[in-house]
């Protein structure tokens, strides 16, 4: 048994063993060849299982701080709009001579309403919207993750399966061996 | 690991090195012995390997427990605090708003002045239940804008010199009766509840606001804490495709060993039938 660029041949030659023997030999290599493929494949899809992971995990540790961001951008503008409300709402009525109110100026209730209005659609554009792309982005790597993990138990299953047909080769050529220990036994005994 | 793995193997007195002395044993009973004792080898470290990696698993599922438990918390603060804000940014500054147009409507006593606040107050209250009243949310974004102008125009007539009309035609009704003085407190009365209603609503929606800060505040903590139980349960997966490579290997090298030790039983067996067979017949010629 040699080993040529990581994969395993068995007696390259069949030296003293007859076809059944040989063809043996051919699907045990075969099945080897298999058995490193399917290792590869299942290192190959343990890093892309990881990678997705961690991607996955940024992404949501990133829509934290969106909901976050838009949460604190939108209480500070309705708070804005509370302090003006409350300022206008406070601050004493003009009179005149004649002890009429005067009107009143406009910038603040409509800076108050402005802001009001402005809260929501910042908070969604800043936060809400933000955090839906990143958890749009952490299913699609959580769902990569879990193709990861499909490939893995597919080449996990390919791994057995070769295993199985090594073991099966391996009693054929067992069996082989057997017959031909009988048969040398019977000749001995016939020359006894 | 692989340090542990090393040390176990050197440990295990099944290991002793069996092909380096002369026992007598022929050279395919040394091979298949060679077989058993790398079978053995690979053995105790998937044994080695998979304690490790229970350990490594019992605490990940720890982790994964803690933070979990941490998102609930974090989820139930934030409904918490949610509510608190709802309560006060929604129900008491929406009231707030309420009356404090009915109170301009009663100190204009103006019709448009009405007619504003009545539109002000549906918009207020359509914009602020949209969800129970089944409005798109966009509708109801420009109902809340449509609420906040028609609030300001109604207000504004109320702060306004409509006032002094009102004011007016009650002075000249004090000479007609006493009703009228009645009117005139009446307007006092409700320019004061007007005030207080805008400086309650404002406050209610600033500490609304506030509160929705800390609702926003904790849920972003619970979306942390999940994204730390999702990486710990990355990574108990990860210990578990582990383990079972290691089992797998365990019940490889256990299957390949007893294959060995059965070959080498047949072989044992075949060597001495074949032995006996020629001793029988060198007993025969002789």
């Amino acid at each position: 048994m040699t080993t040529i660029n990581g994969s395993t041949t068995f007696a390259p030659s069949g030296i003293g063993l007859d076809m059944e023997g040989q063809l043996a030999l051919l699907v045990l290599e075969n099945e080897d060849v298999r058995h490193d493929a399917a290792a590869e494949d299942k290192q190959v899809a343990r890093e892309r299982f990881i990678a997705a992971s961690d991607k996955e995990v940024a992404a949501m540790h990133e829509e934290a701080d969106d909901i976050l961001t838009g949460a604190f951008v939108q209480g500070a503008v309705s708070l804005t709009a509370a302090g003006i409300q409350v300022g206008d709402a406070l601050d004493a009525p003009n009179v005149d001579a004649a002890g009429r109110e005067i009107r009143e100026s406009l910038y603040a209730p409509i800076a108050a309403a402005a802001c009001n209005a402005l809260s929501q659609t910042l908070g969604k554009a800043l936060g809400d919207s933000p955090a839906a792309d990143d958890r749009a982005d952490a299913k699609h790597a959580g769902t990569a993750a879990q193709q990861a993990t499909w490939q893995l138990d597919d080449a996990k299953d390919v791994s057995r399966k070769a295993e199985e047909r090594q073991n099966k080769a391996l009693d054929w050529l067992t069996a082989e061996a057997a017959n031909k220990a009988s048969t040398e036994t019977g000749i001995i005994a016939g020359f006894a | 690991m692989t340090t542990s793995i090393q040390a176990s193997a050197s440990r295990s007195p099944l290991l002793t090195p069996v092909s380096a002395g002369r026992c007598g044993a022929s050279p395919e009973a040394r091979l298949l012995a060679l077989i058993v004792q790398n079978q053995l080898v690979q053995g105790e470290s998937a044994k080695t390997s998979v304690n490790l990696s229970q350990e490594q698993l019992k605490q990940i599922r720890e982790e994964v427990r803690q933070a979990l438990e941490a998102a609930r918390e974090a989820n139930e603060d934030s409904g918490f605090w949610g509510d608190i804000g709802d309560v006060l940014g929604g129900d008491i500054a929406t009231l707030g708003e309420v009356v404090m147009v009915a109170a301009a409507s009663v100190v204009t006593g103006g019709a448009a002045a009405l007619v504003l606040g009545a539109i002000a107050v549906a918009c207020t209250l359509s914009s602020k239940y949209a969800d129970e009243l089944g409005i798109p949310k966009d509708v109801a974004i420009g109902l809340g804008i449509a609420a906040a102008v028609t609030s300001v125009l109604s207000g504004n007539i109320a702060g306004g010199g409509d006032v002094a009309a009102l004011a007016g035609a009650t002075k000249g009704a004090v000479s007609v009766g006493k009703g009228a003085a009645e009117v005139t407190s009446l307007v006092k009365i409700a320019r004061e509840v007007k005030f207080c209603a805008g400086v309650v609503s404002a406050v209610a929606t600033g500490a609304g606001a506030g509160a929705h800060m800390v609702e926003g505040y904790y849920a972003s903590d619970a979306v942390d804490h999940n994204a730390d139980a999702h990486a710990a349960q990355a990574r108990e997966k990860l210990e578990s495709m582990d383990i079972d490579a290691a089992v797998d290997l365990l019940g490889r090298a256990l299957d390949r060993q007893l294959a060995a030790m059965a070959q080498a039983g047949q072989t044992l067996e075949a060597n001495q039938q074949s032995k006996q067979l020629i001793i029988h017949s060198y007993q025969g010629i002789a």
